[in-house]
């Protein structure tokens, strides 16, 4: 059990492209060590300190005969919240591992001051099966190279030597917390009617700093350890616990400790901050190509537009330079004055520097009479996501101007890609394409209850083929060559079984066809961009997906609405179709805050028919790296819905260049759901609208446009 | 079972293969980016000799990164304004505001600008005190600007020892201390025409200092 653990573990942290980073810091107490709940804690019990922020843990720990896998993610420099995976060997004593999902949220209400504590208050596993439930209040404070820590808790936290709830004195609801241990089938139920109810109990103990690296605690705990006590024999006979924590240089924790009298525990933990992801530098690609300053008064010359040909040839120059550079030009047209250039980015994801790389090109082949530049990005389906407009005299004065990074974006002229009066009459070699790739797979589900991580591998076949701009067909096959998936226990579901079939599709699609469509993609008209996709959609569902999207590029808000019509596939994905047919739709919302918080919000008509909402919100980071979460309430009843009670979990974006300071598109992404059940399921169709459009819109260019000089 | 799964990953990854081309080259520049391995190049400070350096054709300059020892040969490359920029073959650039770095590109954290008219003025005798505004490119993809104060000491008659020999000039110690107290000291040697010969700058908190040797000059 405890090496599936633990590989499940190393899986999430290859999945999440974990690297090196440097945790270089000379005060002891730059960044609190986590403690055996994998939450800033002495020893097992918690302190009231928080991690950095944007900080993002991983956490492996071994407990008497448990393996804890814990996600802390510092949302804010007060928020942060915990995703916990459990697995109890042989739990009720019956020779099965039980695996546990909790959640944890803490809040700081006060930073530690020169005369105050810090001050957290917690809430943990809040909406699980409430094997780790407890909340507490807990206030730490630093002397020098020690800090004390003192607490009061509830549930678990209040499970040894503890005394009536003092909120009782408001209300004597509080006196009893109810029995909400009720199994399996209730995980992820929001229950707050447990909440800071029942007896209290007091913690506290102390850590000593002996330098930066090595860290001791001593703690009195209140946590009885009831549940392992009946169910697994642990052996509690002593409150007080000892350990020690040594932080290496590169991130990674150890920690080990003598608990309860009775065990010796070890932990390993690995901390990355998305904000400094590396030691060494940013994004790592060579220089750009140089910016040539033209001669005084060549501007007036015109020659070359009587020469025959001049277009296509410059034409070809432009698409040889931008090839070079990962480019692609997808149209071009040149007059007296002006130059539009119309390019896809297949390979940075840095939008801004690759603006400015096609400036500097276009300064050193357009004749000098050109003075205007216009740059038109594409997206990767052929849509223009807008028009950038630079005035070739004020890169050459603003190249090297102390404030020329905003100086050059004040005077840029970002505006809707459909405004123009200038088109392109030439065609680049962007299209026609075709790609394809034959390659391998992995294809995982987490947390089956019988086994937390679920693999399939096989071969797989791809293609791609764009004949005009926008037209885009595209399909794929995979043959597998091993792989559990397809173990995964029959649903019990009693809504109609839109995605909980996935171990039928697993086990009967050994070769299968994962979708193959021919969609459309346009502009319809000012700030509209449109899709039409028909075909097998995905592994589950074939049918017709139209969806259009309001987004001008200088706004935050986008609106968009999607309607499919949808037939679910046979298990076996050939062509065959099932009985099961569907409209659905949603209408959605996306808003960019000007911190690195993104909100959307869905609403319309899921997959098994019911109607609701779903609600993400991320933390987008400026070097890609996303982080969020996303809950969906539908008129399906949590009971109906089965066991989650609804559709809930994480997710995960890291590029690659994060990590390895070279440039690309590719980055991991990962949706970590609990479970996957049939209420407030979505077809997952290709090609969705807004993250491709938003890329080159004024905010997210604004963010990166420190890099247009470089 | 966890190494079973990774080895057949591994295993396909290498013979996966699409119409770009092999993903093992991808690969293997994803894994030396992760382990920062880079192939050692030629020692150029042995392969510089004043006899090479001689019989180059047109200016030369060489550079190298103090902190990791990579080195290059620069030759000129556009000019703009007042600032000359010095050029690499894979287009990494230095640029030049009378001999005092005013941007890199291609280092990685980049310093995008920096604010040195006042410098270079003081470098040359004519101030003992002035002002430098950096902007770096950060691991967030924007821009940190940091000012310092500098103060100069003319040290002097010295001189000037580079790859190309050794040249008298006077020495110029230039002291620059930020608003969070980080202390930079470069050092410039001035031949008698008044140019840069040699100098050791500091770049970026990222690239640190640079060691710039003037060769030749046509």
């Amino acid at each position: 059990m405890r090496l599936r653990i633990g590989s499940f573990a190393v899986s999430l942290c290859l999945a999440m492209g974990i690297g090196s980073e440097a945790v270089s810091q000379s005060n002891p107490w730059t960044r609190p060590t986590l403690s055996f709940t994998g939450v800033p804690g002495i020893v097992d019990m918690p302190t009231a300190h928080q991690m950095q922020d944007a900080d993002l843990t991983a956490t492996l720990g071994f407990v008497d005969g448990t393996a804890r896998t814990t996600f802390h993610f510092q949302i804010t420099p007060r928020l942060s919240g915990v995703f916990r995976y459990t697995a109890f060997g042989d739990f009720f004593n019956n020779g099965v591992d039980y695996y546990d999902r909790s959640f944890d949220l803490r809040y700081q209400l006060l930073q530690e001051g020169r005369y105050h504590p810090a001050v957290t208050v917690a809430l943990q596993d809040f909406g699980g099966t409430g094997v780790f439930a407890g909340e507490y209040v807990v206030a730490t404070k630093t002397f020098g190279k020690l800090r004390a820590t003192g607490g009061i808790g509830w549930g678990r936290f209040g499970s040894y030597n503890g005394f009536t709830n003092p909120l009782g004195l408001f209300s004597d609801r509080f006196k009893v917390r109810p029995n909400q241990t009720r199994g399996v089938g209730q995980t992820g139920r929001l229950d707050t009617s447990h909440w800071f109810r029942g007896d209290a109990a007091l913690f506290g103990g102390l850590e000593y700093a002996v330098n930066d690296r090595l860290r001791l605690g001593l703690e009195y705990s209140s946590d009885n350890y009831d549940l392992e006590q009946t169910n697994a024999g642990f052996d509690r006979s002593s409150p007080f616990n000892f350990g020690l924590n040594y932080r290496f240089r590169n991130g990674v924790d150890m920690r080990a400790a003598y608990l309860y009298g009775s065990t010796v525990a070890v932990q390993f933990s690995y901390t990355l901050n998305p904000k400094k992801p590396r030691r060494s530098a940013p994004v790592l690609d060579g220089g750009p190509p140089p910016l040539l300053v033209r001669a005084p008064g060549a501007a007036a010359n015109l020659g070359w537009t009587q020469q025959d040909g001049a277009a296509e040839n410059l034409r070809d120059q432009v698409a040889q330079v931008l090839a070079a550079d990962g480019l692609a030009l997808d149209g071009f047209s040149v007059r007296a004055r002006r130059v539009l250039v119309r390019f896809r980015n297949p390979t940075d994801t840095n939008t801004a520097q690759s603006i400015g790389r096609i400036a500097r090109t276009l300064s050193v082949l357009m004749p000098a009479s050109v003075e205007q530049f216009e740059i038109v990005p594409v997206s990767g389906n052929g849509l223009a996501l807008s028009r950038i407009t630079l005035n070739r005299s004020d890169l050459e004065e603003l190249e090297y101007a102390p404030d020329g990074a905003w100086q050059s974006f004040a005077r840029a002229r970002i505006e809707d890609a459909t405004t123009g009066d200038l088109t392109a009459d030439l065609s680049g070699p962007a299209t026609p394409s075709f790609t394809w790739r034959i390659g391998p797979y992995l294809q995982a589900t987490y947390f089956d209850p019988d086994s937390p991580i679920r693999v399939d591998v096989g071969v797989e076949g791809t293609f791609r083929y764009e004949p005009v701009s926008g037209l885009v067909l595209s399909g794929g096959v995979r043959h597998r060559l091993s792989g559990n998936r397809g173990e995964t226990r029959p649903s019990e579901s009693v809504l109609p079984h839109v995605r909980s079939d996935v171990g039928l599709y697993a086990e009967a699609g050994e070769t299968a066809l994962t979708n193959l469509t021919i969609a459309h993609y346009f502009r319809p008209g000012k700030d509209l961009y449109g899709r039409v996709t028909a075909g097998y959609l995905e592994t589950m569902y074939a049918g017709v997906s139209g969806e259009l999207l309001w987004k001008p590029v200088n706004s935050r808000l986008a609106l968009g609405v999607e309607l499919n019509y949808v037939r679910q596939r046979e298990f076996d994905q050939g062509f065959g179709l099932r009985d099961y047919d569907i409209l659905t739709g949603h209408v959605s919302a996306y808003y960019k805050a000007s911190n690195d918080f993104h909100y959307q919000l869905d609403v319309g008509r899921y997959l098994a028919g019911d109607w609701g909402a779903t609600l993400t919100i991320d933390r987008e980071f400026a070097n890609g790296i996303k982080v969020g979460a996303f809950a969906t309430l539908t008129d399906v009843p949590f009971d109906t819905f089965g066991e989650g009670s609804f559709d809930k979990g994480l997710r995960f974006e890291i590029p690659v260049s994060a990590f390895t300071g070279r440039k690309s598109t590719n980055s991991v992404s990962r949706t970590i759901r609990p479970v996957l059940r049939d209420g407030g399921a979505r077809l997952n169709v290709n090609g969705r609208l807004y993250n491709d459009v938003r890329d080159y819109h004024q905010s997210d260019l604004q963010k990166q446009w420190g890099r247009f000089w470089r | 079972m966890m190494r079973l799964v990774l080895s057949l990953l591994c295993l396909s990854i290498l013979s996966a293969c699409s119409s770009s081309g092999s993903e093992l080259n991808a690969l293997r520049g994803t894994l030396s980016g992760i382990m920062g391995q880079r192939a050692a190049p030629p020692n150029l400070r042995q392969s510089l000799t004043p006899e090479a350096i001689a019989n180059f054709n047109g200016p030369l300059m060489f550079v190298e990164v103090t902190g990791n020892g990579i080195q290059a040969g620069l030759t000129p490359g556009v000019r703009n304004g007042a600032v000359q920029q010095w050029i690499t073959q894979d287009a990494a650039s230095l640029s030049f505001l009378g001999g005092i770095v005013t941007a890199s590109r291609g280092l990685g954290g980049d310093l995008i600008t920096a604010d040195v008219r006042d410098v270079a003025a003081a470098v040359q005798g004519r101030a003992d005190h002035a002002e430098r505004v950096h902007r770096y490119l950060t691991h967030e993809n924007s821009l940190e600007i940091r000012a310092f104060k500098c103060s100069y000491v003319q040290a002097g008659p010295d001189s000037a020892d580079t790859l190309a020999g050794r040249f008298p000039a006077r020495r110029v110690e230039e002291t620059c201390y930020d608003s969070k107290g980080l202390k930079v000291e470069n050092q410039y040697w001035i031949d008698r025409s008044g140019v840069v010969r040699r100098s050791v700058q500091w770049i970026s908190p990222f690239v640190g200092y640079v060691d710039i040797h003037r060769l030749k000059d046509r």
